[in-house]
């Protein structure tokens, strides 16, 4: 059984391709804002609608396959921008009306855990999620991921975005900032703020982008990235506690971050949890999840599918 | 002194002071977080929790302090003997909608003193006997603002939802009703629209 995924949330066009055993190709374009610039999302949408046919080739070549040989397509339908969501879904239903097979509908959320959890082999870990636009540390109980803990307002990957572009970095700016960082050992205090298991952002990117005029560049970067990351695993931390995992597992773009790796191995290792974190090319955005995904959940396929931009995590009722 | 509990922000001992039973909370160095930071959260969580419990007690029930020594970033205080609300609701002792009521009746006079707990969930009440203590105030605050008070209410409300998803319902409509302060419930109803990816109460996608 092959399953074709599809992944247009945000940035990212990524197919993929999924049998029973194991994921045979994953091949993705990402669009590149203006330099300086956010998302815009009719831009990434217009990205994706001219390269799909492109991956997709190339993702069905990468196993010399026909498209005749999909058995079921999957295609991530939510959350994410709705321009963007429209060109994933768009080519899924022209390829299930083509070859007359049906769609799963895959939460990109749960994409990214289920993928992390077949490449790293934990079992029930508590999940730390985080990427641009999300940022949730979860866990699996009764039929679902719950939330124990999230951002009450940005990603902390836009929140890295965000600085870096006030200072005038190039984008994507977490690998930027990262960088800097690496350059500076001083620490400037800025707002940290945690409210119970949930982190917001939001006004400490606004003290950093204001500091970085009278503080060098490296220095702000440091502490901002300091400062964000011990947000972060101290609520994760809240929630290993709090629910008694035994296993951690990092997953989503901002998985790439050195130092967070560095931070939650440490702080796993003091709660005698083992760390896990899946191969760089699973945890940004690809379609080899979505594909993934969809063959674990197939049960759940339908004719006819529809975007839903705001669908949370803990909304998919998942097969345990 | 033996472990009573090790949390993930302060491993709590069981102590002796002056003939009471008591706990010795200490916020321990975090190997993960840079060392002057680290030094400043923790001196400054313990010198806020002390105070924040003392003015908190014109509202609800909290430990008696003892000491309180910032610099090893450790209170002394005591000892309450009973079990969290987390452990009475997984083992079906309490009835939600009366615990419901409880907990917005406490939040209530909490927020009327101008206190936000800021991480109120049921492993933080502590029932003894007939009487509900709240703990761990290390990131309470002194706040007038609605906002403040409406997150405060979301924190909670979001942990019922992960922790007690089957008594969700019943403990959260009870705690509402009780809690009655209008504007601060109509905040929060703006904060969740406001969040990112939030769900509509009882919206069931048809995917699921």
């Amino acid at each position: 059984m092959n399953c074709l995924g599809i992944e247009s949330t945000a940035h990212t066009l990524g197919i993929g391709i999924a049998n029973q055993e194991d994921i045979i190709a994953n091949e993705k374009d990402v669009y590149k804002p203006e330099e300086g610039k956010g998302i815009i999302p009719r831009e990434a949408a217009e990205h994706h609608k001219e390269v799909k046919k492109e991956v997709l080739k190339k993702a069905l070549k990468e196993d010399e396959m026909e498209k005749e040989d999909i058995d079921i397509i999957a295609v991530a339908n939510g959350p994410g921008l709705p321009p963007c969501l429209l060109q994933g879904v768009g080519l899924a239903r022209e390829l299930s009306k083509e070859l007359e097979i049906k769609i799963v509908p895959v939460n990109h959320c749960i994409a990214h855990i289920e993928v992390a959890k077949k490449e790293t082999n934990a079992e029930d870990p508590l999940v730390q999620y985080v990427s641009g636009g999300n940022t949730q540390i979860l866990s699996h109980a009764d039929g679902r991921y719950r939330i124990y803990g999230e951002t009450l307002d940005i990603g902390i990957g836009n929140a890295f975005d965000k600085l870096a572009r006030s200072m005038g970095l190039e984008m994507p700016g977490g690998p930027k900032i990262m960088k800097l960082a690496e350059k500076s050992n001083k620490y400037i205090e800025l707002p940290y703020t945690v409210k119970g298991m949930d982190l917001s952002f939001s006004g400490l990117v606004t003290q950093a982008s204001k500091k970085h005029e009278e503080h060098e560049k490296e220095h702000i970067a440091n502490s901002f990235q300091e400062t964000a990351l011990s947000m972060l695993v101290e609520v994760t931390e809240r929630a290993l506690a709090h629910t008694k995992k035994e296993e951690l597992l990092l997953t989503g773009g901002v998985a790439l971050n050195k130092r967070l790796r560095e931070m939650d191995g440490k702080m796993a290792e003091e709660h005698e949890a083992s760390f896990h974190v899946p191969q760089n090319e699973y945890c940004g955005d690809n379609g080899a999840m979505i594909a993934y995904t969809g063959r674990l959940y197939r049960e759940k396929a339908e004719k006819e599918i529809d975007i839903k931009p705001r669908w949370r995590t803990n909304q998919y009722k998942t097969n345990k | 002194m033996d472990i009573i509990y090790k949390g993930a922000e302060a491993t709590l001992y069981k102590g002796e002071y002056l003939g009471y039973q008591t706990v010795e909370k200490e916020r321990k160095p975090k190997k993960h977080r840079i060392e002057k930071m680290d030094r400043t959260i923790r001196e400054r969580r313990t010198k806020n929790e002390a105070k924040m419990i003392k003015k908190a007690r014109e509202a609800v029930n909290t430990p008696y302090i003892f000491r309180i020594d910032p610099e090893k970033s450790k209170i002394t205080m005591e000892y309450i003997k009973g079990q969290t609300l987390k452990e009475r609701i997984k083992q079906g002792k309490e009835n939600p909608e009366k615990i419901g009521r409880k907990i917005g009746k406490l939040v209530k006079n909490l927020h009327e003193l101008d206190i936000t707990h800021n991480d109120l969930t049921t492993s933080n009440i502590i029932r003894k006997d007939n009487e509900l203590y709240f703990i761990d105030f290390g990131l309470a605050e002194n706040t007038k603002k609605t906002e403040d008070k409406a997150m405060d209410l979301l924190v909670f409300k979001k942990m019922l939802k992960s922790t007690h998803w089957k008594q969700f319902k019943d403990i959260w409509e009870n705690l509402k009703k009780e809690y009655g302060k209008k504007h601060v419930l109509k905040r929060l109803k703006k904060i969740e629209k406001r969040a990112r990816y939030t769900e509509k109460e009882n919206e069931k996608p048809k995917n699921n």
